[in-house]
């Protein structure tokens, strides 16, 4: 059994025994599972799976970090987390497209280019998440 | 006598209307402090992990990283960044101006604010007379400060009520940036810190380079000297680090800059509420003392004129007789 906090700096998202997680990181997508070694990875983008008895919590999460400390703890602290059933799509596509209109404009530096890229992801991500879990299924968009 | 009555009974009526709005003020102020500090408690518990991280990896190994990373590094100071927290909106007694009076105090004493600090130690500053600039979060601030200063970079006057990380996070991206880049050799925030309801103080807190005691005084205020809980801690040495430990710390101390910030921003969100709550009781307080002082006048008022109509009438009668 894992012990498993989903923690961003607006609230407590979840805390509880999972029997394993599915995080994204930015060095591809990772599963723990009780028992794996101590790990402190980077958190990326994406869809963030939280499977206990059965039932899968599906999340969006951006940026942050993660840590798998002895005794089957996991500590995700992540930038923001949303679940995935709560995303409002059509607000989230806006969002998107709103990031993209920013890579049109002037970029002066390499981290300008790096935040705007982040927040693509983010809302690529969300919006994917977001219409996975849609009660009426729309068609996925390919990346 | 009957010009008057009407006089203070339309001022009763207007003292009335007053307090009728300040009293609506005061709850709203009351919701709007609830709301942020239950966010300055959330956010609490997300520092707490980034600071114990943090500390841990600091020192790994052989190899000691907070002389390597550059937001760890205090360099002797040539220009700093101050960040002043005020609020949008005034009518919250004293909280404005307490912040404005801090950072002023800065240009007036630039001594005591060329010091970094790095650990327990003081970095001393490249220059007695260190260069000075501002970012203002809030329009009172805005307004104010620019008179003392021309050297004000850039003002963020779209903060909502009570602020949430996406708010505060351009605030951090460009304390960091800049600080990067070397145009600033120091960043230190003033903000409120939110003691309890009645009590709110201005603070002035380093963020970079980033300060564990400034870090501490910020994030856990309640505690005297607060070690991280590290009966889960794991040896650094039998731990993974993907894709390495320096791109984790780099991640980590821009996180825990993040929160810092964030934090400030909340407390200064709750102190902005709780003085206008304060300012706005005292004001129905001083409404309802002032309708009852009106309400007395107009009282002698009618009755002096009663009298005088009484006594009139009789004078007229007894001149009759």
């Amino acid at each position: 059994m894992l012990h498993v906090s989903l923690i961003t700096p607006e609230k407590v998202h979840f805390q509880g025994d999972a029997d394993a997680v599915t995080i994204p990181t930015t060095s591809g997508q990772i599963q723990i599972f009780a028992g794996h070694m101590p790990l402190v990875t980077i958190l990326a983008a994406g869809e963030l799976k939280i499977i206990a008895g059965g039932e899968t919590k599906f999340l969006a999460v951006s940026a942050g970090y993660i840590e798998v400390r002895p005794g089957n703890k996991v500590v995700v602290l992540a930038n923001s987390a949303e679940i995935a059933t709560e995303i409002d799509v059509d607000r989230a596509e806006a969002a998107r497209e709103r990031a993209r209109e920013l890579l049109k404009g002037k970029i002066a530096s390499e981290e300008e280019y790096a935040a705007v890229m982040a927040m693509i992801q983010k809302e690529w991500a969300r919006v994917n998440i977001g219409r996975k879990h849609l009660s009426h299924r729309r068609p996925s968009i390919g990346v | 006598m009957a010009l008057s009555g009407r006089l203070i009974r339309s001022r009763i009526k207007s003292v009335k209307n007053t307090k009728k709005i300040t009293k609506a003020m005061e709850l709203v102020s009351a919701a709007k402090m609830r709301r942020s500090v239950a966010g300055a408690l959330q956010s609490r518990q997300y520092a707490k992990y980034a600071w114990e991280l943090l500390l841990r990896l600091k020192k790994s190994g052989d190899r000691d990283f907070a002389a390597e990373h550059p937001l760890l590094i205090a360099r002797p100071v040539k220009k700093i960044l101050i960040i002043a927290v005020t609020s949008n909106r005034g009518l919250a007694g004293a909280f404005n101006s307490n912040v404005i009076k801090k950072a002023v105090e800065q240009i007036r004493n630039p001594a005591q604010i060329g010091r970094s600090r790095v650990g327990a130690k003081w970095v001393e500053a490249a220059t007695p007379t260190p260069k000075m600039d501002f970012v203002i979060v809030g329009k009172r601030g805005e307004a104010v400060i620019r008179k003392f200063t021309k050297n004000i970079v850039a003002s963020f006057i779209d903060f909502p009520d009570v602020p949430r990380v996406a708010d505060a996070a351009p605030l951090v991206t460009f304390a960091i940036e800049s600080y990067r880049k070397g145009e600033y050799d120091k960043v230190a925030l003033v903000y409120t810190d939110f003691v309890s309801a009645l009590v709110q103080k201005a603070k002035i807190r380093q963020i970079l380079p980033v300060s564990e005691v400034d870090l501490e005084k910020t994030l856990f205020p309640e505690a005297e000297s607060q070690t991280p809980d590290q009966t889960d801690a794991f040896d650094v040495g039998a731990a993974a680090f993907e894709p390495s430990i320096e791109e984790i710390i780099n991640v980590a101390v821009t996180r825990l800059i993040e929160s810092q910030v964030f934090q400030a921003v909340l407390e200064s969100s709750a102190s902005e509420h709780s003085a206008r709550m304060m300012a706005m009781r005292q004001a129905t307080d001083a409404a309802t003392e002032m309708i009852d002082t009106l309400t007395l006048v107009f009282n002698q008022a009618r009755q002096a004129s009663i009298t005088r109509e009484i006594s009139e009438i009789s004078a007229g009668k007894a001149a009759l007789e």
